[in-house]
């Protein structure tokens, strides 16, 4: 098992700081969902949990370690990471591409053992790309390929995935097609599940655990009827709305209003 | 699962893709046929029945021919090409761009300043057999140089090519005024050396070459591994546990390196670092080892055949192999280029 | 407008310095006697008059050329590290030259500098072609590589010929290096008149350009031609680089640099920026010719390799500044 956490992190590009001791627990076994405005350090946040920035102060434990102490590939066994915008060498199969998630299992000695061939075969499966397999990660869509990223993701076989925007330029459908994969694997596999997403309804649709940044620092988190309220929306986003609930599945459900009046 | 072969035993498992190893082999008969026909042809053309006695016996002028002229010419040429192929495939996944190669990124360019700057300084004539080490350390020099430019908390594989570009040109310049202000004759020879030359080859340059050659791979082997990885995003990459800036660091080392004592031994043969590579992606298109070893080949092949046809072609003149390898390469390349950039 | 005086006046002063410098310095009143009055019997009259006159004509003209030809490369490729040198097009320009000069040594000038414009259209249309086919994905950095490989084939093969023909080697070095010396009059008069036709050309075009600067669709969707614009950009540029080319040789970097300072002085309006980089390019390269003939008498640095010297390490500074490469590659 594996749990993730920022202890007063601080960190930014440059001179400019984006998080500013910013404390947070990410609950195991459910699908956090970090949400916020454009620039508000959501992403940041999401790469520092990855380790791929190093903090200025404060730091990010897995399993109670500092990220930054542990040697990266055991890191890679722990947590895997789908960044915004994946790029895949040119020519490149499915079936070669999720493969290279078995890389932190590998050694130089054993490159391809039962259990890397079990987790490609395994990781296939359950993003239904089977029959995909043998064609070039080029020739996908553009949903098909968002799938192709996820199940190199699962054949990493991580208790922990963390997935930066997985659903931009995506259709709704296709959105919907990853998340629910996601679910699926949170559900049944148990894993912990963080993501950024911009759209707040579906954050609220397949969120467990909500946590809306705002100026580089948690604003509030929680459920998402916690969370996604008329004030919070308001303060998070600048934003006003109203916040009904969804008639068939009893989330909150966002309404913005822009710069209509209110009716 | 039809395209791959496995061998596992306890404690060791490997994957093979069987179209590259199918295209490997091909290439590497393709690689001996060059090598037969490169002996038999010549001021003196051997049958392949002469060509067989010549090589039983060494001391007859045909033997002598065969095993003392041209064989080691043919693997110093083979030996250049390859590591020339291969520096310009690790360098094209290292920088995640199929453009990049030794002279792009400013290597070349380094080995030439250097080794033109000692022939202007000691001319032409004395103290020759120190250039290739003059070479090498231009090489690893500039490569050093533009590492150190384009590290801005990190490197990316942009600002390392564009510093590429930078101190290409400043060194070109640089080679350019030794050429001007020395005397004729040494900018003659320094032309071919520019151009890239293995005439005059023989058994002592060939081993010491092999043996940089072998050092190096034996430094590559283990590094293997990780450089299918290299052409992912940084992010990507380091989520799957990669360490991204020393790997890069690595390879481009490794790179600069290898092309750089293949420049020192073989002159400046610009090209093959570029299309080699390309020419392996065309023959195998999944990405892996077996493009890696293609490259090698291929590269091989390319200062085989050109050398073949600089000692051929105009009789009884020798020219260097530097002229066909661009002739050879050019009009591959543009196609490339063309269809590459979509 | 008042920095543009400035630049005029900068480049006044130092084509006055470009005639009194040399491995003789001439006082002020010396020159302009010289010019005003041509006496057969001054020597030193004839001195400024045959050898500093034209390299200083050249000079001027070639680094106008050059640096318009940058301006307008950036502005057609919508790439701001675009440039004759680093794309690709002088290097063709030289090739064929060298080329017709080895093979062909009894043809005479103008042949040579049909070459050159020859040269230039062919390597101009090979970036073109790829400029047009990277807009969609490539992204700036692909089309400089294949400009630097398009500028490494074109030099391998120059090289190539100077191996194969070495009684041309010295008259080839001269176009290789870079040389504003010694071209009589006569012969780079025809060059020079193409050359300011193509400088004045860009004038009626540069509002146009000042719309395609925003993007393609945006100046289509205004009521530009654009296709029509472009291919007239490419013709400017090929006989801006060919003429500059065949004047002085390969010249590197006053076309990538020039743009960029004059980017930073001036207003992005075509009309004036391209003036600017006209007025700043003839500056620089005859104040790298006063420097390259001065500093290692009785030798002299090709002016090639001072603008390499000067431009290189600019252009590293402009990229580490800019701090590029954050974004993808």
């Amino acid at each position: 098992m594996a749990t993730v956490s920022a202890r007063a992190l601080t960190l930014g590009y440059q001179h400019q700081r984006i998080l500013d001791e910013l404390d947070v627990v990410l609950p195991e076994r459910q699908i956090s969902v970090l949400v916020g405005s454009n620039g508000c350090g959501k992403s940041t946040l999401l790469k520092a949990l990855a380790r791929l920035l190093s903090p200025w102060s404060g730091e990010v434990c897995l399993n109670g370690v500092d990220i930054q102490t542990r040697p990266t590939r055991e890191v890679a066994r722990l947590l895997s990471l789908l960044p915004q915008h994946p790029v895949a060498p040119e020519g490149m199969t499915v079936r070669q591409l999720v493969s290279l998630g078995r890389y932190p299992h590998q050694s130089w000695i054993n490159q391809w053992s039962r259990e890397d061939a079990r987790q490609v075969e395994r990781a296939l499966t359950r993003t239904g790309l089977v029959d995909m397999a043998e064609r070039g990660v080029d020739s996908l869509s553009g949903g098909q390929r968002q799938r192709a990223w996820i199940a190199m993701a699962v054949a990493q076989d991580t208790p922990l995935m963390l997935l930066d925007e997985p659903t931009s330029f995506l259709d709704l459908t296709h959105q919907m097609e990853v998340l629910d994969l996601l679910r699926d694997l949170n559900r049944q596999e148990g894993k912990t599940v963080v993501m950024v997403l911009h759209d707040l309804n579906l954050a609220c649709r397949y969120a467990d655990h909500m946590v809306a940044v705002c100026r580089g620092r948690v604003h509030i988190q929680g459920t998402p009827s916690e969370v996604v309220t008329r004030e919070q929306v308001k303060e998070v986003f600048g934003l006003s709305c109203r916040i009904i609930q969804d008639p068939f599945f009893h989330t909150p459900l966002c309404i913005p209003f822009g710069r209509d009046a209110p009716p | 699962m039809a395209e791959r072969d496995l061998t596992r035993t306890p404690g060791f498992s490997r994957q093979w893709c069987r179209e590259g190893s199918g295209r490997v082999g091909l290439a590497l008969l393709v690689v001996v046929s060059v090598v037969l026909v490169s002996l038999s042809l010549g001021k003196v053309v051997l049958t392949p029945a002469a060509l067989w006695a010549a090589w039983g016996a060494p001391s007859t002028p045909a033997g002598m021919i065969v095993t003392e002229l041209r064989l080691p010419r043919i693997v110093l040429a083979a030996l250049v090409g390859g590591a020339l192929g291969l520096s310009g495939w690790l360098l094209q996944q290292v920088m995640r761009n199929p453009l990049a190669s030794p002279d792009i990124i400013g290597v070349t360019s380094g080995a030439s300043a250097a080794a033109v700057g000692y022939m202007a300084l000691l001319g032409a004539g004395s103290g020759m057999q120190w250039l290739p080490v003059a070479a090498v350390a231009g090489a690893i020099a500039t490569a050093l140089g533009i590492y150190r430019l384009a590290w801005q908390g990190g490197v990316t594989p942009i600002r390392l090519v564009l510093m590429g570009i930078g101190a290409s040109a400043t060194l070109g310049a640089l080679t350019m005024l030794a050429l001007v202000l020395s005397p004729l004759t040494t900018t003659l020879s320094a032309y071919v050396w520019l151009t890239g030359s293995v005439y005059g080859a023989h058994w002592g340059t060939v081993r010491t070459l092999a043996g940089c050659c072998a050092l190096l791979l034996m430094v590559l082997v283990p590094l293997m591994r990780h450089v299918p990885l290299a052409p992912l995003n940084d992010a990507l990459a380091t989520g799957l546990g990669v360490r991204v800036q020393r790997l890069r660091a690595m390879v481009l080392a490794l790179a600069a390196t290898l092309a750089g004592v293949a420049i020192a031994w073989g002159g400046a043969f610009a090209f093959v670092g570029l299309v080699a590579p390309h020419l392996a992606r065309l023959v195998c298109r999944r990405p892996g080892l077996s493009q890696g070893v293609l490259a090698v080949l291929i590269g091989s092949t390319l200062v085989m055949l050109a050398d073949l046809l600089g000692r051929t072609l105009f009789l009884p003149l020798d020219l260097p192999a530097g002229i066909f390898v661009a002739a050879i390469g050019a009009p591959f390349f543009l196609g490339l280029l063309l269809r590459e950039v979509r | 407008m008042t920095r543009l005086v400035m630049m005029l006046v900068l480049l006044l002063a130092s084509l006055w310095l470009s005639l009194m410098a040399g491995a003789v310095w001439y006082g002020p009143s010396t020159v302009g006697h010289a010019l005003l009055s041509a006496s057969p019997t001054d020597v030193q009259g004839l001195v400024i008059r045959t050898t500093r006159v034209p390299r200083t004509l050249v000079a001027l003209v070639a680094g106008a050329c050059l640096a318009v030809a940058g301006g307008v490369m950036q502005t057609l490729t919508r790439n701001p590290l675009a440039s004759p040198g680093l794309l690709g097009v002088n290097a063709g320009a030289l090739f064929v030259m060298v080329m017709l000069v080895s093979l062909w040594p009894g043809a005479g000038v103008s042949l040579w500098y049909g070459g050159a414009f020859a040269g230039a259209a062919l390597a101009a249309l090979l970036v073109w072609a790829v400029a047009m086919r990277g807009q969609a994905s490539g992204g700036p950095l692909k089309l400089v590589l294949a400009g630097a490989a398009i500028t490494a084939l074109f030099t391998s093969f120059s090289q190539a010929m100077l191996v194969i023909d070495q009684q041309g080697l010295d008259t080839v070095l001269f176009w290789l290096a870079g040389s504003v010396a010694g071209r009589p009059l006569a012969e780079v008069t025809p060059l020079m008149g193409v050359a300011l036709v193509a400088l004045f050309a860009c004038r009626p075009l540069a509002r146009s350009m000042n719309v395609l600067a925003a993007g393609e669709a945006i100046a289509r969707g205004v009521g530009v031609g654009v296709a029509r614009l472009q291919l007239l950009m490419v013709v400017l540029v090929i006989l801006l680089a060919g003429s500059s080319v065949a004047m002085a040789g390969n010249i590197a970097f006053v076309g990538l640099i020039v743009p960029h300072i004059a980017r930073r002085l001036l207003p992005v309006d075509h009309r004036i920026w391209l003036a600017g980089c006209a007025l700043m390019g003839a500056t620089l390269l005859l104040l790298a010719d006063v420097i390259g003939r001065t500093v290692i008498l009785p030798r002299e640095i090709p002016i090639g390799v001072m603008t390499a010297l000067i431009g290189a390490p600019l252009f590293i500074t402009l990229v580490r500044r800019q701090g590029g490469g954050h974004g993808r590659a």
